[in-house]
């Protein structure tokens, strides 16, 4: 085959793949909308579990927190107010300044706020609250970075050092305090979203107990919403050692608990 | 094409064919020495037969030879009942000889121990080497009853302390043993059993190193008090003098009748021996010098004799709650508690959610205690309820407080009323079921600018213990025009994040290096950069004189000189033979205004003429003249 031949051949091709590839994409959109536009339609004709149930496979494909949102949503309605709860604790912490989020949240479980606290000093628990993990790094990171390259480029200029003070008293510092405010917060939820492991009571009637059995005795109930620390132990199949209010422990069978 | 010739020609196919025969009977001999590899994988213990509370040594070895075999990792097995003391400690040889190859062995070591007597049967442990399943023969350890010993005179039955040594043992009978005091030994079903551990001792020096408390499952147990240090108190008990320390306090909550057995708690020790001759862990020296001999002075006794400390087993018998009078709402809350109400607030509109708190405290397994039902009620809906205990030792038993919070919402506005809430718990001290009841509680409800939420379905009624949601404060859903799906990955994970500050900081490191460099390269540029801090130093260095006394003529030709040295450095010139039309030409050729270069020499003349002022004549001048120039300097040498 004679190299033009080849060249034409090889761009065919990759043409092709490109189609095919942009024709895959868009009916996957497709089926995308019309999955919600159902989910939609259930919700709003009132069939509430259909709507959970096509909400439901639209979020194992697309991780939105508005679909997240409306599933929460269409659980509450369908009666399954921890499920509910659980989704919108998802949802709020992907898009923790929806207003929408937020109100069911506050709707369902007025007692949660307490209990996700990180802190009883007001303007620090708000703060952390208002903005998501990724974006407390973002700011952490790019105040860091930028001061860095600032200070990179006040040490190269260090002939006319003094005509470039302002940039170290009016940016570098503050970069630099805005990045020692911003470190600690996004440690925080790190440290609570992926290295603690905590999850949420979502059935009703959910009791704790004194070991991983339904013979051993109930030592307190738990109610719909209550957050829990899952402790990583080996405690058999089907049950979690956990610690909630006060340092206190028990054991809770984990069909009744979502990690969060 | 000459090249390629060669290489598939017969002779080279040949060359090929025999290398790749070789290879494969290397292989082969690799393989074959590797599945010559034995391994022997057995458990021992150190005494089949023992008594109780004598530490049993359970080992499992595992020895492998000729293959090299990493990431050991037998099974723990089955204890068939018996206590873990302590372990596993591991422990590796490895050795290597030209016929078998290297051989290596594993070592596990438990120590173990039994509070009853019985036939114990310790399971197998499996293991996988290579692929292939090794397991051990189960053990079998019989614990028999122990000689019966009762503390002096009293027919009480007591553990003495266990050692590895059947003399030191024997010494230590009837000397060193904790005895258990239990508060009820019939309590009722959720009645909680106060048990306290005291430490007897009558003469021997222990140092504690440990304790821990036998394996209670099935039975709420909890902590109470372990004393961090032994403080011991003397006693004469059945006319023998002990030292007793109280050392530990738990209370046991059955939940079934029945009898029921509980491993209690022990301790772990260490009889301290010296090198000195005639020193010994007891204090009457005959005795024990009568066993030992001369072993004190065995630096193998040097470290002193490890001593446990077992506890003979709790025995309950719990009794049920009595089937007479129990009244129909009765909840399994055992205890001696009061109950009462208190609401928030007693006004408000029908916007307002009000919140109920129940306080139930006494004493009691107070944590088991169910929330009380909410009854039906014509004025309220229940919304949401939690339970908080407060628990607190006390000096009678275990009891507290738990606060039930119900948060209500008003029905209709006017005057409502909470209606009286009805408890009924089981007083086990008068053995008498009481219903607790709190006074009904009258609010004023005023209509609120929301619309009242609609009846709610009737499985969620009011008056069921479960809250309802309420579905009409819900936002709608969202419509999904497009989608946004979230990186739920986390940056700080990530490493081009942790890159970025990496090549950030490199060029900040470059930068300053590169500046540095230049620094030490170009003295000049140092002096020029140094000007105002020197200058500043100077001042201080006046100002300093000044306030300690001294004269100001001498300052004033200090401030001069200052202050011509600073114009001097930042352009490199000598100050010694700088003029004032010199300064003035440096400052205004470098864009300094030019009222201020005049301010600023005249100022300079003035410093220099102040010197052969009379003493004490302008001060305030010259104070405002030093002020003055500083300021006029700091402008001119940083423009």
């Amino acid at each position: 085959m004679s190299r033009p031949l080849s060249l034409t051949a090889l761009f065919l091709l990759l043409l092709a793949l490109g189609a095919l590839r942009s024709g895959a994409a868009t009916t996957a959109h497709n089926s995308l909308d019309a999955l919600a536009a159902s989910a939609e339609e259930a919700f709003q004709n009132g069939r509430y579990p259909e709507a959970v149930r096509k909400f439901e496979q639209l979020a194992a494909q697309v991780p939105d927190p508005a679909v997240l949102y409306n599933l929460g949503t269409a659980q509450a309605q369908a009666g399954q107010k921890g499920m509910a709860i659980w989704r919108y604790l998802q949802a709020e912490e992907l898009a923790p300044r929806d207003p929408d989020i937020r109100n069911n949240l506050r709707t369902l479980a007025p007692n949660l706020s307490e209990q996700l606290a990180i802190a009883p000093v007001l303007p620090i628990d708000w703060l952390y609250h208002h903005f998501t993990g990724n974006e407390w790094a973002t700011i952490a990171g790019g105040a860091s970075v930028l001061a860095m390259l600032l200070g990179a480029f006040y040490f190269w200029r260090s002939r006319r050092r003094g005509a470039w003070r302002w940039l170290t008293r009016g940016v570098i510092l503050p970069l630099v305090l805005v990045a020692a405010l911003a470190y600690p917060f996004a440690f925080t939820h790190f440290y609570y979203e992926d290295v603690l492991w905590r999850g949420v009571v979502v059935a009703e009637q959910t009791v704790a107990r004194a070991g991983p059995s339904l013979s051993q005795i109930e030592t307190d109930t738990l109610p719909v919403g209550t957050v829990i620390r899952i402790i990583p132990d080996d405690v058999g199949s089907g049950w979690y050692k956990f610690s909630y209010a006060g340092g206190r422990m028990g054991f809770v069978e984990s069909s009744r608990v979502r990690p969060l | 094409m000459n090249s390629r010739r060669i290489l598939f020609s017969p002779r080279a196919v040949r060359r090929l064919r025999g290398a790749l025969l070789g290879l494969l009977a290397g292989l082969f001999v690799l393989s074959a020495a590797t599945a010559r590899a034995e391994v022997q994988f057995q458990a021992q213990v150190d005494q089949a037969q023992v008594t109780p509370g004598d530490p049993i040594h359970f080992t499992l070895i595992l020895e492998t030879t000729g293959a090299q075999i990493n990431d050991l990792n037998p099974t723990t097995p089955n204890w068939g009942g018996l206590s873990v003391l302590g372990g596993p400690n591991s422990s590796d040889q490895m050795s290597y000889d030209s016929q078998s190859g290297r051989r290596m062995v594993h070592t596990l070591q438990w120590e173990l121990s039994a509070t009853r007597p019985g036939r114990y049967v310790i399971g197998p442990s499996q293991v996988n080497v290579g692929g292939r399943i090794y397991q051990t023969r189960p053990m079998t350890v019989v614990v028999a009853a122990a000689p019966a010993q009762t503390l002096a005179g009293s027919g009480e039955p007591i553990l003495s302390a266990r050692t590895d040594n059947a003399d030191v043992n024997r010494a230590l009978e009837g000397r060193l043993f904790l005895r258990a005091t239990v508060s009820n030994n019939n309590p009722y079903v959720n009645e909680p059993v106060i048990i306290d551990y005291t430490l007897y001792n009558d003469q021997v020096r222990l140092s504690r190193v440990g304790q821990s408390v036998g394996n209670i499952q099935g039975i709420l147990h909890e902590e109470l008090f372990h004393a961090a240090a032994i403080t011991f108190q003397t006693v004469t008990l059945k006319g023998k003098q002990y030292s007793t320390a109280h050392m530990y306090r738990m209370a046991l909550t059955p939940s079934k009748p029945g009898p029921v057995s509980v491993e209690g708690y022990s301790m772990e020790g260490v009889l301290p021996l010296s090198q000195r001759r005639g020193s010994n862990p007891f204090g009457d020296s005959d005795q024990f010098s009568n066993f030992f001999g001369g072993a004190f002075d065995d630096p193998f006794f040097g470290g002193g004799i490890k001593v446990r400390i077992p506890s003979p087993p709790i025995q309950l018998n719990v009794r049920p709650l009595p089937s007479a009078g129990q009244p129909p709402n009765f909840s399994n809350t055992v205890g001696d508690y009061t109950l009462r109400a208190t609401l928030d607030r007693r006004q408000g509109s029908t916007d307002d959610l009000f919140t109920l708190k129940l306080t139930l405290e006494g004493r009691g397994a107070i944590e088991l205690a169910s929330p009380p039902l909410f009854p039906d009620s014509k004025d309220f809906e229940l919304t949401g309820q939690s339970a908080k205990p407060d628990k607190e030792p006390r000096s009678d038993g275990i009891g507290g407080r738990k606060v039930f919070e119900y948060v209500l919402r008003p029905k209709h506005a006017g005057g409502l009323e909470i209606p009286a809430i009805r408890y009924s718990v089981f007083n086990p001290f008068s053995a008498k079921y009481v219903t607790l009841q709190t006074e009904p509680m009258g609010v004023v409800v005023t209509p609120g600018k929301a619309p009242l939420p609609p009846p709610l379905p009737s499985a969620q009624a009011p008056g069921s213990s479960q809250p309802a949601t309420t579905y009409h404060e819900l936002h709608y859903i969202k419509h999904l025009r497009e989608f946004h799906p979230l990186r739920s990955d986390r940056l700080l994970e990530s490493m081009a994040f942790w890159l970025l500050h990496l090549a950030a900081l490199t060029l900040l490191g470059l930068a300053w290096w590169r500046n540095r460099q230049q620094a030490r390269m170009d003295p000049a540029r140092n002096r020029r950069a140094g000007a105002w801090r020197l200058f500043e130093r100077r001042l201080r260095a006046i100002r300093q004189r000044m306030a300690q006394g001294s004269d100001y003529p001498e300052a004033a030709g200090e401030l001069d000189y200052a202050a011509r040295a600073a114009v001097a450095d930042r352009f490199n010139l000598s100050a010694d033979g700088l003029t004032r039309p010199d300064i003035e030409r440096l400052l205004l050729e470098h864009s300094v205004p030019h009222d201020r270069v005049q301010r600023l020499c005249d100022l300079i003349e003035q410093c220099a003429a102040l010197r052969y002022a009379p003493v004490g004549a302008a001060d305030g001048e010259f104070a405002s003249c030093i002020d003055e120039i500083a300021t006029l300097l700091r402008e001119a040498l940083q423009e």
